[in-house]
């Protein structure tokens, strides 16, 4: 079967943040100890608030890890790129394959740095994950991209992080510490520049992603894509704590409605909203453009603009026509 | 503004006398495969009017980049395996760093990577813009601004820059804008792919306030240490310089690389850099000439020369 399922899913830290005083401790670190003038919407952020989006986040968690274990993929592709972990100034790619057997990473949940440190998204004091790598397939769809359908993606047979990295990027182990607790669904791992200008179109990233599920539609396994990070975020910048909600909503909206090719006009101009975190959006681009290609609508989970996360923190998911009819006949 | 296309291969025994030709020639050859009748020929006479015409076929590259004098030259050039490895390896890079160090040293002659250092001064700000409206266009350009090479890092960057920036270009004083295309692991980018990269190449360049020369470097067919490691395939080299150069139809060359085959192997994919400075030329309607063409079974490789003006 080809692509059946798909998942659009924010990876902020603070979505692993588990109390008021963590939440709290990081919207400090991020936004007030660099003297960013905060959004009114901050002060409706009380207790009671935080609790309640700790818990959406950890409903929306679930929920996908539900509809994930149901499709229960072969090969789940991963999107999503990288924040000075994997490569420094010496290479940076816009598209890179992974194509070792297996690497580590990091669990997110980290404790928060103490009073007077600097921030750095926090990974968990537990042992790394192993994440596999379906290094066959992966070469297969690589080099059918690079010369068929020219797209100039490099690649990598090692994971060498060349700056403050181990492993593979937050991107990738945040959505698999819980989409593969208790499985090891062998990946492809797709890193995209969302991050470090200048960076790929939206157009192209939703071509990307639409050729890759015509590459795979006559797979004989069953393929889920996720692509993780997004939406509006510019964590410790000049705009943190200031969510472009109405972009977010919007954004939603085409994919709820399969129209995510209406989403190329994002990245078109140079704005502080389209920069820093919110660069990372084109992993979900890439998923929608997968998807839509399988004929797909989003089911838009939730969204929360979390001022104190400095993140519109998203949860989506896609199946195909033929993959609900499987779920409802369950 | 784009005034000067060139194209240039890059072996090594462009860049030595005649007695280090031997050596480089044993260097390279891989063991079972019979050297080609056509090397018996090349006597001693014939070895010294193929460096005459060398050197004149880089005094005619040299001298055309004087009388235009741009005010940056964009190298296309391949990593020869110093600076990639299996680590990140891109399929098109653009070099954004102010310098680009390393040695031009040849190690099958023994040379020591301290005695042949090589600083080829460059542009990060023309470099910046032309990644920039690069990626604007679709091609998916990794950025390297400092060096970090993985591969072989004692040599600190590809031949295809050091060669050619230790010698001819060495003394123009023209800053270089290196960008590599991956000819040497697979998969690597379609004829088409780098066609239609040169052609956005071109269009971007001529559009800039800038003078601006292109050069590809590379090719011709040559396959050392490989499996036609001494053949040299002219019939290939003549058709690629005579639609690339002569005729102005690089497009012609669309499909050459969409096939296995022994002969678009090793150093022969070097050739996508000529297609890619073709396609420029040709998007500014820049009318080519064949500089020279050398088969030299001694240097293993199809020497090709060329150049097209505006």
């Amino acid at each position: 079967m080809p692509i059946g399922f798909g998942i659009g899913v924010s990876h902020g830290p603070g979505m692993y943040l588990k109390t008021e005083s963590d939440w709290n401790r990081a919207w400090e670190l991020l936004s007030l100890d660099r003297g960013v003038p905060q959004p009114a919407s901050v002060e409706l952020e009380d207790g009671p608030k935080l609790r309640e989006y700790i818990s959406r986040i950890d409903a929306g968690h679930a929920e996908l890890k539900r509809q994930f274990d149901l499709y229960d993929p072969d090969i789940c592709i991963i999107i999503g790129g990288d924040q000075n972990e994997m490569f420094d100034r010496s290479n940076v790619p816009q598209l890179m394959f992974f194509l070792g057997e297996r690497e580590k990473a990091e669990y997110p949940g980290g404790p928060m740095p103490a009073k007077g440190q600097p921030y750095s998204p926090r990974m968990s004091n537990l042992p790394p994950m192993d994440i596999d790598i379906d290094v066959e397939f992966s070469k297969w769809l690589l080099d059918k991209l690079v010369k068929q359908e020219g797209f100039d993606i490099a690649f990598s047979y090692e994971a060498k992080p060349l700056a403050r990295g181990h492993g593979l990027s937050h991107a990738f182990g945040n959505p698999a510490s819980y989409l593969f607790e208790g499985n090891n669904t062998p990946t492809v791992i797709i890193y995209e520049n969302t991050f470090d200008a200048p960076s790929l179109s939206a157009k192209r990233c939703y071509d990307l992603g639409a050729a890759i599920a015509r590459l795979t539609r006559h797979d004989p396994r069953k393929i889920a894509i996720v692509g993780s990070g997004g939406l509006n975020h510019d964590p410790g910048g000049k705009r943190s704590g200031w969510i472009d909600e109405p972009m977010d909503r919007w954004f939603l909206e085409q994919l709820a409605q399969g129209n995510g090719r209406a989403t190329q006009a994002l990245y078109t101009f140079d704005s502080d909203t389209m920069v820093a975190g919110t660069g990372e959006t084109r992993a979900w681009i890439t998923t929608a453009g997968a998807m839509e290609e399988m004929g797909s609508r989003a089911t838009i989970l939730d969204y929360m603009p979390v001022a104190k996360g400095v993140t519109g923190l998203g949860l989506a998911y896609w199946l195909t026509d033929q993959q609900e009819h499987a779920v409802a006949a369950e | 503004m784009l005034s000067l296309v060139l194209a240039t291969s890059n072996a090594p025994s462009l860049y030595r006398d005649k007695r280090d030709w031997l050596r480089l020639y044993e260097s390279q050859l891989t063991e079972g495969i019979p050297a080609p009748r056509e090397l018996a020929a090349e006597t001693d006479e014939v070895l010294d009017d193929h460096l005459t015409r060398i050197k004149h076929a880089q005094a005619a590259l040299q001298e055309r980049l004087g009388s235009v004098r741009p005010d940056a030259l964009v190298v296309i050039g391949y990593d020869d395996g110093v600076m990639f490895n299996r680590v990140q390896v891109p399929q098109f890079c653009t070099y954004t760093g102010a310098e680009m160090t390393g040695s031009s040293a040849i190690a099958a002659l023994g040379e020591a990577v301290e005695d042949h250092k090589v600083t080829l001064k460059c542009n990060p700000e023309m470099a910046w813009e032309i990644h920039r409206e690069l990626i604007d266009r679709e091609f998916d350009m990794s950025y390297m601004s400092v060096q970090n090479p993985q591969g072989r890092p004692e040599w600190g960057a590809s031949s295809a820059f050091l060669y050619p920036g230790a010698s001819f270009l060495d003394g123009l004083d023209i800053p270089l804008i290196p960008v590599l295309i991956n000819c040497r692991v697979d998969p690597m980018p379609s004829g088409g792919r780098c066609l239609d990269f040169g052609t956005a190449l071109g269009q971007i360049l001529d559009g800039l306030p800038q003078k601006f020369a292109v050069m590809a470097v590379g090719g011709l067919s040559h396959d050392p240490n490989g499996a036609r490691a001494g053949w040299v395939d002219e019939r290939l080299d003549r058709f690629v310089m005579d639609r690339a150069v002569r005729r102005g139809n690089a497009q012609r060359l669309r499909q050459m690389f969409d096939l296995e085959s022994d002969a678009i192997q090793g150093g022969t994919g070097q050739i996508r850099t000529w297609l890619a400075a073709a396609a420029a030329a040709e998007s500014v309607k820049a009318r080519g000439q064949i500089i020279d063409y050398i088969p030299s079974y001694r240097a293993i490789t199809g020497l090709g020369f060329a150049a097209w003006t505006v």
